[in-house]
């Protein structure tokens, strides 16, 4: 791993005692880590206390870190980790109540504005409800996917990470993230096919 | 369509296909048909899926996550400002109660200096000043010395009083709830009263 890497450089910096090394890293990491969390547990409240554990996990892993991997991959495999743990654990105390992403709006807006906040150059109030309407549909075909491929092709697809680091994070092999992609890409591409065969056609 | 083609078609749009791979692919999608519009619906469930991905996720909400976080690791004692922005957050986070710190120990200065003139009326020494108040060496420094010597009295009396024992190392380690009982007691006017009286 490159020791020019800033994660590398922060982590170092943190395991040296630099405590203002972790409010960097958290910066730099916090959001696309919570929007994955997010993704796996449906649950805000939720992804953000595993967010919390997973930098006390990184807080407390510090003195044995070593720079073997990107800083990234190694949080996303902890923040994983947790993340199953505990839906393991909420599956077992009670069935889980799962989010309606509109619901989740609706309650976000209330507490800190509009959670959608798509790039777009003044787009009208039709397509800024039909953005949402697809939007939270894909959410909802998202978190349909078996945990392995939705991780797999989030990671992939949304935050860019290669097929190697994928395999590290949920600790198998790249054909196996090939595959695991693949097969989430489809089944969404088939449903989004059922439910918008005319849309689809409209746009070839 | 096989499983094989998709595979190609995913892994292309993920960059993750050798360079003759690539071009293979290139080729057939430039055939057209089923194996373009394939991809075609892949690229669709991507965009969809970036589209989730710019879903932004507040400052605020990142702050608050991460005062919280901060608590935790026993970096700050409580939870009272999780609305900080995460920028200067350490800053933001500890501003009320170091607002409360410079009030109290602003306080403690003023308890101590009016102690202070209450015993040593003016700067100089008057002829009649009593021998036990004579001044020696720079003055500046003895008033100085003087004032600390009895601030630390005061502060001495304070962990006391408030039951931090031998615990409290400094005094910033007084909780806010304790400063709000030294505000409403007027503890500081009171003990330096007290001093007052005994200097008396």
């Amino acid at each position: 791993m490159q020791i020019g890497d800033p994660d590398i450089r922060l982590m170092l910096a943190f395991r040296d005692g630099d405590d203002s090394a972790l409010s960097d890293l958290y910066r730099r990491w916090a959001g696309p880590l919570l929007r994955y969390l997010e993704r796996i547990l449906k649950e805000r409240a939720t992804a953000e206390e595993i967010l919390q554990e997973t930098f006390l996990r990184v807080h407390g892993a510090r003195a044995r870190y070593s720079p073997d991997a990107r800083f990234s991959t190694w949080l996303f495999r902890i923040g994983r980790n947790l993340a199953l743990n505990e839906l393991d654990r909420a599956h077992r105390r009670m069935p889980h109540i799962s989010i309606d992403p509109s619901e989740a709006r609706r309650s976000s807006t209330r507490s800190e504005g509009p959670a959608l906040s798509l790039v777009s150059h003044e787009p009208s109030a039709f397509d800024v409800l039909e953005t949402r309407r697809a939007s939270d549909r894909m959410e909802v075909l998202l978190a349909a996917l078996p945990e392995r491929q939705r991780s797999a092709l989030w990671l992939a697809a949304v935050e860019g990470y290669a097929y190697a680091e994928i395999a590290e994070i949920l600790k198998t092999s790249i054909p196996s993230i090939k595959s695991l992609v693949h097969r989430a890409r489809a089944t969404l591409a088939d449903q989004m096919e059922e439910e918008a065969p005319i849309d689809a056609e409209a746009q070839r | 369509m096989n499983d094989r083609d998709e595979e190609i078609i995913s892994a292309g749009l993920d960059d993750e296909l050798e360079p003759e791979e690539q071009v293979r692919l290139a080729a057939r999608l430039s055939e057209g048909g089923e194996f373009e519009a394939r991809a075609r619906s892949f690229r669709r469930v991507d965009d969809r899926l970036q589209s989730l991905g710019l879903e932004s996720i507040s400052e605020e909400r990142l702050a608050a996550t991460f005062a919280r976080l901060r608590v935790r690791l026993g970096l700050d004692s409580s939870e009272s400002s999780t609305d900080a922005p995460l920028d200067d957050e350490s800053d933001a986070n500890d501003e009320p109660r170091r607002g409360r710190r410079r009030f109290f120990f602003a306080a403690l200065a003023a308890a101590a200096a009016l102690l202070l003139f209450w015993v040593f009326p003016t700067s100089e020494p008057s002829p009649e000043t009593p021998s036990r108040f004579a001044r020696v060496g720079d003055p500046e420094l003895d008033d100085e010395a003087s004032m600390m010597g009895v601030m630390s009295a005061i502060e001495e009396e304070l962990v006391l009083a408030l039951g931090y024992g031998n615990e409290l190392s400094e005094l910033n380690a007084i909780s806010n709830e304790d400063l709000d009982v030294i505000e409403r007691l007027d503890l500081l006017d009171f003990l330096s009263g007290r001093r007052r009286g005994e200097r008396g």
